[in-house]
């Protein structure tokens, strides 16, 4: 896994990330979804540092769900494969 | 069932902490004041329907209390001695007679306690509904969430929005056939999520990858070396352990140094690897792949989508509750909508 972390707390070990992990680990459009708000405040949640997000090596960004907060719509964007 | 098992059935469903809604008041700060005053009026008419549910609820305690009360005591009587029934003298003889004559006693002495049954069914039933009925005010336990989880991360400037409505000849049935493209939006969303890369995409990924780590392993000749080793082979195929102190630690760990020998095999099988990825890729599914360009694309779309239709389908339910007709909302009804707000 090469992903450059942009934020990260305790539970980011550039290391231990695993990007195939698709319910935890969201585009920059499923994150606005889920949290119902828009791609450019998640961006800005990015930048800020209130969310935790890593950068692929080939430049995609990718949301970790755990940071977000608790969803009102939780079964939107969960898949059934792992 | 005994009594006690009655008076002990839990009914609270919605006890005090649940049917509380915990509220910062920094929240409303956040909304435009018409949305403001929406959410109020959303969370009055909640607590409205709390009220009516505990009330219900005291209802139905009374009602079980008397029905159980009451058929203890008649139960005690009919087993207890009854004293003489005394017959009219044609019927002394008459097995039959005394049986009925029972039946009747016990049917006099019953007839309050079905009554009380009665009463305490028409409780459960007023208390299902008023259940039902709290339970149609979820979405504002949902929209209180969900602007708490906003303003923690930072929340963006909102103004007032409603769409336009159209004109429709039955809104309730307008409202329906949202719900139902929400719901193909649903099915749709999980497709995209779910959809496998294409196989053009994983077999240039794949070939990037073996690239990457073959020309890390690439080996060179050196024709300025003059130690005997003008490829440095052992340091290049070797790993190594070495002993690293981190600053504050009691003992040094232990990490390992060097690539190994597995980015030379790869740099040497190179185009064999190619050859079977190619091979493996054409087994790849190819029905409704998206590349992840098409996958956010997809995703942007439904999500544009599915707002449009439940701004859409709140302007209706708030053109109703003006009329006087009231249509729950969905719990997982998207609060921007709810609230009529948009970001600036």
């Amino acid at each position: 896994m090469r992903a450059r972390c942009l934020s990260w707390g305790p539970l980011h070990d550039p290391l231990r990330i695993d990007l195939s992990d698709r319910k935890r680990w969201l585009t920059i459009g499923q994150a606005a979804t889920v949290t119902r708000s828009s791609e450019r405040t998640v961006w800005r949640w990015i930048r800020l540092g209130k969310i935790g997000a890593v950068t692929t090596a080939g430049g995609r960004t990718f949301v970790d769900r755990e940071t977000l907060f608790i969803l009102p719509a939780p079964d939107l964007a969960q898949s059934d494969t792992g | 069932m005994t009594g006690a098992a009655l008076l002990n059935l839990n009914y609270g469903v919605h006890d005090q902490q649940e049917v509380a809604l915990n509220i910062d008041e920094q929240i409303f700060a956040i909304l435009p004041a018409p949305s403001r005053a929406k959410l109020e009026r959303l969370i009055s008419e909640r607590e409205l329907a709390a009220a009516a549910m505990h009330a219900a609820s005291d209802k139905l305690q009374d009602a079980i209390r008397a029905y159980v009360l009451l058929e203890n005591q008649v139960r005690q009587q009919l087993v207890s001695f009854q004293g003489v029934e005394i017959l009219p003298p044609q019927e002394v003889f008459r097995p039959s007679a005394v049986r009925q004559a029972k039946i009747d006693t016990e049917t006099r002495l019953m007839a309050p306690v079905r009554a009380a049954e009665r009463r305490k069914k028409a409780a459960e039933e007023a208390h299902k509904r008023a259940v039902a009925r709290w339970r149609e005010y979820d979405f504002v336990g949902e929209c209180i969430a969900w602007l708490q989880g906003i303003a923690s991360l930072g929340a963006p400037s909102f103004k007032h929005f409603t769409p336009p409505l159209p004109k429709v000849k039955d809104a309730v049935a307008e409202v329906q056939r949202i719900q139902r493209e929400l719901e193909s939006l649903d099915a749709a969303w999980r497709a995209a999520e779910n959809a496998p890369l294409p196989p053009k995409t994983v077999r240039e990924r794949a070939i990037a990858e073996i690239d990457r780590i073959a020309q890390a392993g690439a080996l060179e000749l050196n024709p300025y070396n003059r130690s005997g080793e003008p490829l440095d082979l052992e340091r290049a195929i070797t790993q190594r352990q070495t002993a690293v102190r981190v600053p504050g630690a009691d003992h040094p760990d232990l990490i390992l140094t060097g690539k190994g020998p597995g980015p030379l095999v790869v740099w040497l099988l190179r185009d064999q690897l190619v050859e079977k990825i190619n091979a493996l890729s054409d087994t790849l599914p190819v029905e409704g792949a998206l590349d992840d360009d098409e996958r956010e694309r997809e995703f942007a779309r439904i999500a544009e989508e599915r707002l449009r239709l439940e701004r859409l389908e709140e302007a209706f339910i708030v053109a109703m509750e003006a009329e006087g007709r009231f249509v729950p909302r969905r719990r997982k009804a998207d609060p921007r909508a709810i609230l009529e707000i948009a970001e600036v």
